[in-house]
C-alpha cells in the first residue's frame, strides 16, 4: 500500500522526520518495505507561446521556431513533434535546465540551425505517459510563466506492509488514524457539501438483492450531464504517487476516493445498463462474462454478478465488464459502492486468477458502513471535477445492519498477558484513541469495535490493540521462565549425532540434500521395486517426488562435485526417506538413513607416496566402524540387489534390509553421467534405533607388555581371508587379543594357485606377563587348525 | 670367555654402525643389551666358570656392557640429532578431515543456547496432514498459506510441513504443560531456487506453555538467545504483526551485529535484521489441544538457520547451501 506524505499531511498534522515516521509505522505494525521521493521542480521550464513555426529545410518532420518567452524575449527552438503549430502555448525547457529523466538541455545545432532549449512532451517534465507528441498549455497561461509554480510536485511516498488482518490500513484514512491515534493529534476526514437536484436516484435505478447472495450492502448514486476530461493536476499528481495512472475524471474519481478511504467503487455508463433494475446474483455454471481488460472469463458457481435487466455488468468487487465502462462520450453514470463477504471475493479472486485494488481491499474487509460518506464525497468530487448534477438520494439496499462488535475485558487479565501493569485507565485511554467506544464496569469494561476495525472479536483482539499502541517496547524483559524443566529426549537424535561425529572423525564431509528430486532419478535408482510419494504441484521436474532413498542424493552430489573437478568425493548424509504407509495418519513412514558415498582420490599424489583410490576396503572398514555402535546380529544376504556390483553385501535384520554397502553398478553410476568407480553405504538408523548401544562399557586395558608374533601361511586361492582369520581368533586361546593381516603376497616362493597370507598376532595377559612356552603353544594349536582346516601351510 | 667378549664387541659394533633407522636401532639393543641378549648369556655363563676366573670376567664382563651401552646411547643419540637435516620447506602431511555441513553447525549452536535455557529438543514428521499444520493453528481455510502456489501437495492427501511448528500440536497433545521445547527441521514451500529463496530450508520453532506465562517471558528468552548468539551487546526489538496462531504477534529485529546497528549493506541501513515471528499462543490453539486459555498461556516463536548461517558466515546465496560443492563444504 503505498501512502503519499502529502496525502496524509492534509489529514493529520505531522512534525516527524521520515526516519521517525517510518519507525513510528513500524512500531503501529505497519513496516515500511521502501521509500520514494518525488521531486519534480521544473527550474527552468517556462510557458512559451509559438510565434511561428517553419519547416526546417532538407528534413521531413523538424520545424524551426520562434517562441515567445515574456518580457519580449523571443527564443529559436527546433522542434520534432508532429503537433507543433504556431499559436500553441508550450512548456519550453531552456538552456540549463534539467528534466525528469535526467535530461540536461544545452544550446545544440540541428541540421545546421541553432536551438536554444527544447518543447517538452507530458513524459519528459515527468507529468504523465502521453509521449505523443508535445504537451499543449492552456493559452490563459502567460509566456514566461515558470512551470515549477503551476506544476511542480514534492512528495515522500511510503511503500507499506499491511497485514492480512489490516484491511482499514489499505487506504490514506486507515494510516493517518493510526497515526492520529499514536500522536493524540486531530484527524481531518475531508468533508463536502452535496447539492443534489430534486429528482430522485430511485426514479433511475432500483436495487434487489437477495438474502443469500455474498452482498450484504449495495448502494448507488445517479449523476447525468457530466463531461468526460482529464482530472485535475492535484489529483492526478497524488494518483501518480501512489502508482495510480491517471485515466480520465470519472475513473481518477473513483480510484482516488478509494484510495482515501479504502473502500472501492465502480462507475457505470447508464447508457449501457439496459433497464433500470440493479440485480445482484451468482453466476450460471459455465458462464462466461468479458472483464474490463478484454479477458473473456469463465465463471464459477460462486463467483458474484452485478447485472441489469438483460446482462451481466460487473464482476462484483473484482472487476467491471468491457460493455458497461465509462467512455470518452459518457454523459450519466451509475456510482456504486457495496460490501462484499471477503471470504467470497477472495476464493472468488483466486478461481479467476484476477485480482484488483478492488477485490486486494474487498477480500480483507471494508466497513459497510461508511458507504453513504464514500459515495457523497465521490459525488462530490465528480461535480467538481466533471461538471453535471447529482441525482437525489442514495438507492441503498442493506437488508440486515451488521452488528458492531461488543468484547468484554478484564483489565487484570490485559496485564496477565503482557506481564506488566497497565492501569485501567490508562488501557482505557489508550482504547479511545483508537476510536474504540469504552464503558467502564469496574476492573472490567466493555468495548465496541467501529466499523471499520472488522478485525476484532475478542478479548485477546483487544489485548493486542492496547499493547500495540502502548508500544511493544514498553513490555518490560522477564526472566521468570528460565528456570529448569524435567527435559525428554528425542530418541533418534543422540543416535544421529553420535553416528555424524563418527563420520566426520572419519574424514567424511557432511552434505545436505533437497528430499525431493525426480521422477528419472528415483527410477534409476529404485528399479521400480517402491512406488515414491508425488508431489502433486511441484516446483519442476527435479523436485517431484520424495526420495525413498538417500541414493540419488549423493550420487548427484557426487556428479557435482566431479563436474568441478572437486576429484575427491567423501561425503555422508543422515537424511529422511519417506514411504507410504496406511500404518500413521500421514501416511507416510519417515526414515533416518545414514548413508556415505566414496569416490575418486583417497590421497592424492604426494613427493612420497603415490595417489590412491578409494575402493571397497574403505567402505568396508567405515561399514564395521557404524555397525560396533549396535548390539545386534545382522543377517548376511546371499545377494545383493541390482544397485551393487557383487563386490557387495547386505544385511537384514527383522526381514528388512538395514545396511548395504560396496560398490554400485556401472550403469546405474553412468546414468548420473560418473564413469568411474563409486563405493556407497546406506545404514537404516530408524530400525536399528533400538539396538544403539555406545560404547558405555570399557575393556580394561592390561598393564602387562604385549606379546607380538607374526606368522605366514600358505593357503589355496579359494580360502577367503575372513574365514582364515577367524579360525585363527576361534583357536587363539584367551590371550590373543588382535590378528591383523599385513601382507598378501602371491608369487615366487609361493606355489601356484595360493597365496600367501601374513598376520600379525598380538598376546595379551591381565594378570601377569605371559611366557614365550604359553604362547608357542598357542601358536602351534592355530597352525594346526589351520592346516586341518583350510589345507595351510605354515611357511 | 674372553674370545666370546670380543667376538661380542666386533659384532656390535658392525650391527650398531649398520643399523639405519630407529627400529633397526631397537633391533641391536635387542640383540645385544636387552633382559635376553647377548650380554645377559655372557652372564649367565659366568655361573660355569671356576672360582679364580670369575672375577677377571666379571670385570671384562661388566666393562663390556659399560662400553656397549655407552656406545649404544650415542649412537642413538647422532642418530636423534640427524633429523634436524631434513627439508622443513616441504608442506607437511594433512589428515583427511570432515567437517559437519554449516546448517548442522548452526543448528547444533542454536540448539545448544536453549538447551541451556531449559528448552527441550522435539521432532515431527516433515509429511504433514492439513490439520497439524494449518487447521489446528488457526489457518483459516481461505488464508494464501493454503494455496498450491505457496504450499506442496502430497498424491498420499497430506503436504511437506510448510513450518515446523506442528510439531508444538503433537507435542502439547501428548505432554501436560509445563511444556517448553524447541523444534527445529527441515520445511518446504513452493518457491523456485533464486539467492534468498529455496524450496527447502530449516526452521526452528520455539514453545513454552505454563500457568502465567507472559510476553515479557517472551522478550526474555529471545533477548539472552540472541545474546548468546551474535553477543553480549545485541538489542532486540519486537514489532506488531499478524500470524494467524499468536496474538499479540511480533516480528523479532536484533540490532545488526556486523555494523553494531549503525546500518549497514547487510541490514539495508536499518541497523536491525529480520530473525521470525514470535507472539503469545492465540486461546484458539490451546483450547484445539485441550488446553484450557484461562488456566494456561503461552508464547511461541520461530526462526530460519539458513539466515542464521548466511549472515554468520558471510553467505549471499542460500542455494549455497544445498549445492553442497566441497570446496565450500570444506571451509567450516
Amino acid at each position: 500500500m503505498k501512502v503519499s506524505l502529502n496525502w496524509l499531511q492534509s489529514l493529520i498534522d505531522i512534525d516527524r522526520s521520515v526516519q521517525q515516521l517510518v519507525d513510528d509505522l513500524s512500531m503501529l505494525g505497519l513496516e515500511t518495505e521502501k521509500i520514494d521521493t518525488i521531486s519534480r521542480s521544473l527550474e527552468g521550464v517556462v510557458a512559451g507561446r509559438v510565434i511561428t513555426c517553419d519547416k526546417v529545410p532538407e528534413s521531413d518532420h523538424l520545424h524551426l521556431c520562434q517562441v515567445d518567452i515574456g518580457d519580449e524575449e523571443q527564443l529559436q527552438i527546433v522542434c520534432g513533434a508532429p503537433n507543433i503549430k504556431a499559436g500553441q502555448t508550450i512548456p519550453l525547457a531552456r538552456v540549463g535546465a534539467e528534466l525528469a529523466g535526467g535530461l540536461k538541455i544545452r544550446k545544440a545545432r540541428v541540421r545546421g540551425v541553432e536551438s536554444f532549449g527544447m518543447i517538452c512532451s507530458e513524459v519528459e517534465l515527468g507529468l504523465g505517459d502521453d509521449h505523443s507528441g508535445i504537451m499543449v498549455l492552456d493559452d490563459e497561461i502567460q509566456p514566461g510563466q515558470e512551470l515549477g509554480e503551476l506544476y511542480g510536485y514534492e512528495d515522500t511516498v511510503f511503500d507499506l506492509e499491511v497485514t492480512q488482518n489490516r484491511g482499514d490500513c489499505l487506504s490514506i484514512i486507515g494510516v493517518a488514524r493510526e497515526l492520529a491515534a499514536l500522536y493524540e493529534c486531530n484527524l481531518s476526514i475531508p468533508q463536502k457539501t452535496l447539492p443534489e437536484v430534486s429528482q430522485p436516484a430511485s426514479e433511475a435505478v432500483s436495487i434487489e438483492l437477495n438474502k443469500d447472495t455474498s452482498c450484504a450492502r449495495y448502494a448507488a448514486r445517479v449523476m447525468r450531464g457530466i463531461t468526460i476530461k482529464p482530472s485535475p493536476r492535484w489529483m492526478q499528481d497524488r494518483l501518480l504517487a501512489v502508482g495510480l495512472r491517471p485515466i480520465n475524471n470519472v475513473v481518477d474519481v473513483t480510484n482516488y476516493v478509494m484510495w482515501l478511504t479504502g473502500h472501492p467503487l465502480h462507475a457505470f455508463d447508464m447508457r449501457n445498463i439496459e433497464g433500470r433494475g440493479i440485480k445482484i446474483r451468482f453466476a450460471e455454471k459455465g458462464e462466461t462474462f468479458v472483464t474490463l481488460d478484454e479477458e473473456q472469463r469463465k465463471l464459477d458457481p460462486e463467483v458474484l454478478l452485478i447485472c441489469d435487466e438483460k446482462k451481466p455488468v460487473a464482476i462484483g468487487g473484482i472487476m467491471g465488464g468491457l460493455a458497461s465502462g465509462v467512455t470518452d462520450d459518457t454523459t450519466e453514470l451509475l456510482i456504486e459502492c457495496a460490501w462484499f463477504e471477503p471470504v467470497n471475493i477472495r476464493m472468488s479472486s483466486r478461481r479467476l486468477g484476477l485480482t484488483s485494488d478492488s477485490s486486494k481491499r474487498f477480500e480483507r474487509g471494508v466497513d459497510p458502513d461508511d458507504i453513504d460518506y464514500v459515495l457523497n464525497l465521490t459525488a462530490a468530487l465528480m461535480l467538481e471535477t466533471a461538471d453535471g448534477e447529482v441525482l437525489n438520494g442514495i438507492v441503498d439496499e442493506y437488508p440486515e445492519q451488521r452488528c458492531k462488535s461488543v468484547i468484554k475485558v478484564r483489565s487484570e487479565r490485559v496485564n496477565e498477558v503482557l506481564g506488566m501493569e497497565i492501569p485501567l485507565v490508562s488501557q482505557i485511554s489508550l482504547l479511545r484513541r483508537l476510536q474504540f467506544e469504552v464503558q467502564e464496569n469496574g476492573n472490567e469494561y466493555i468495548v465496541t469495535v467501529p466499523t471499520f476495525r472488522f478485525d476484532l472479536e475478542r478479548e485477546i483482539d483487544i489485548i493486542e490493540e492496547i499493547i500495540r499502541l502502548h508500544g511493544y517496547e514498553n513490555i518490560p524483559v522477564s526472566e521468570r521462565s528460565l528456570v529448569p524443566l524435567k527435559p525428554w529426549i528425542e530418541e533418534m537424535r543422540p543416535l544421529r549425532a553420535d553416528l555424524r561425529e563418527i563420520a566426520v572423525r572419519a574424514g567424511l564431509q557432511e552434505v545436505s540434500t533437497y528430499s525431493m528430486i525426480s521422477r528419472r532419478q528415483h527410477e534409476q535408482t529404485t528399479s521400480g521395486s517402491e512406488k515414491a510419494i508425488s508431489v502433486q504441484n511441484p516446483i519442476s521436474e527435479d523436485l517431484a517426488v520424495l526420495r525413498t532413498s538417500m541414493l540419488p542424493s549423493l550420487l548427484m552430489t557426487a556428479a557435482y562435485n566431479l563436474n568441478r573437478s572437486n576429484r575427491s568425493v567423501a561425503i555422508f548424509e543422515i537424511g529422511r526417506t519417506y514411504h507410504f504407509s496406511e500404518k500413521v495418519y500421514n501416511n507416510c513412514r519417515e526414515d533416518f538413513i545414514l548413508s556415505a558415498l566414496l569416490t575418486g582420490i583417497r590421497q592424492p599424489k604426494s613427493w612420497d607416496s603415490q595417489e590412491q583410490e578409494f575402493g571397497f576396503y574403505d567402505v568396508q572398514g567405515i561399514a564395521s566402524l557404524f555397525s560396533s555402535r549396535f548390539d545386534t546380529e545382522l543377517k548376511r544376504l546371499p545377494e545383493v540387489d541390482s544397485r551393487f556390483t557383487s563386490n557387495s553385501y547386505m544385511f537384514q535384520l527383522a526381514e528388512k534390509v538395514v545396511l548395504a554397502y560396496g560398490e554400485l553398478d556401472t550403469e546405474l553410476v553412468e546414468g548420473f553421467d560418473i564413469d568411474q568407480s563409486v563405493h556407497y553405504l546406506e545404514l537404516n538408523l530408524s530400525s536399528l534405533r533400538e539396538y544403539y548401544r555406545p560404547g558405555t562399557t570399557v575393556r580394561e586395558v592390561s598393564r602387562f607388555p604385549d606379546n607380538r608374533r607374526d606368522l605366514s601361511f600358505q593357503i589355496e586361492e579359494s580360502v577367503l581371508i575372513g574365514e582364515l582369520l577367524a579360525t585363527i581368533r576361534s583357536h587363539g586361546g584367551k590371550h590373543l587379543q588382535s590378528v591383523d593381516l599385513f601382507d598378501l603376497y602371491r608369487g615366487k616362493g609361493v606355489d601356484q594357485g595360493c597365496k600367501s597370507a601374513s598376520v600379525s598376532l598380538c598376546f595379551n595377559s591381565m594378570k601377569g606377563s605371559l611366557e614365550d612356552e604359553q604362547i608357542d603353544r598357542q601358536i602351534k594349536k592355530i597352525v594346526q587348525s589351520v592346516t586341518k582346516e583350510h589345507n595351510g601351510r605354515l611357511r | 670367555m674372553k674370545t666370546r667378549i670380543d667376538e661380542i664387541r666386533k659384532d656390535f659394533r658392525k650391527s650398531l654402525s649398520d643399523a639405519g633407522s630407529q627400529i633397526e636401532l631397537d633391533e641391536v639393543y635387542r640383540i645385544f643389551l636387552a633382559r635376553k641378549g647377548e650380554i645377559a648369556s655372557l652372564y649367565k655363563l659366568m655361573a660355569g666358570l671356576s672360582a679364580e676366573e670369575r672375577p677377571e670376567a666379571g670385570k671384562l664382563l661388566n666393562q663390556l656392557k659399560k662400553e656397549l651401552e655407552q656406545q649404544f646411547n650415542d649412537r642413538r643419540k647422532t642418530a636423534r640429532q640427524q633429523v634436524s637435516e631434513l627439508d622443513t620447506t616441504i608442506p607437511g602431511r594433512i589428515p583427511r578431515l570432515g567437517h559437519e555441513h554449516p546448517l548442522t553447525q548452526t543448528e547444533s549452536r542454536v540448539e545448544e543456547i536453549f538447551t541451556r535455557m531449559g528448552f527441550t529438543v522435539a521432532e515431527g514428521p516433515e509429511v504433514e496432514s492439513e490439520y497439524y499444520d494449518f487447521d489446528a493453528l488457526n489457518t483459516p481455510f481461505w488464508h494464501p498459506a493454503r494455496d498450491k502456489s505457496d504450499t506442496l501437495y502430497l498424491d498420499n492427501g497430506h503436504l511437506l510441513r510448510t513450518e515446523t511448528s506442528p510439531v508444538q500440536i503433537h507435542v502439547m497433545e501428548k505432554r501436560k504443560p509445563p511444556i517448553r521445547i524447541i523444534a527445529p527441521g527441515r520445511v518446504y514451500r513452493n518457491d523456485k531456487p533464486d539467492a534468498s529463496h529455496s524450496p527447502m530450508f530449516m526452521q526452528v520453532e520455539g514453545l513454552y506453555i505454563d500457568r502465567q506465562v507472559t510476553f515479557a517471558e517472551l522478550k526474555g528468552t529471545l533477548l539472552e538467545f540472541y545474546r548468546q548468539l551474535f553477543g553480549e551487546d545485541t538489542s532486540i526489538r519486537f514489532r506488531p504483526h499478524y500470524f494467524p496462531f499468536t496474538e499479540p504477534s511480533a516480528e523479532v529485529d536484533v540490532t545488526c551485529f556486523l555494523c553494531a546497528g549503525k546500518g549497514c549493506r547487510v541490514c539495508k541501513q536499518t541497523g536491525w535484521l529480520e530473525m521470525g515471528g514470535s507472539g503469545m499462543v492465540d486461546p484458539v490453539v490451546l483450547d484445539g489441544v485441550g488446553l484450557d486459555p484461562e488456566e494456561y498461556t503461552g508464547f511461541a516463536f520461530g526462526l530460519g538457520l539458513e539466515r542464521i548461517a548466511m549472515l554468520q558466515y558471510g553467505i549471499t546465496d542460500i542455494r549455497l547451501l544445498y549445492e553442497n560443492n566441497l570446496r565450500l563444504l570444506t571451509q567450516f
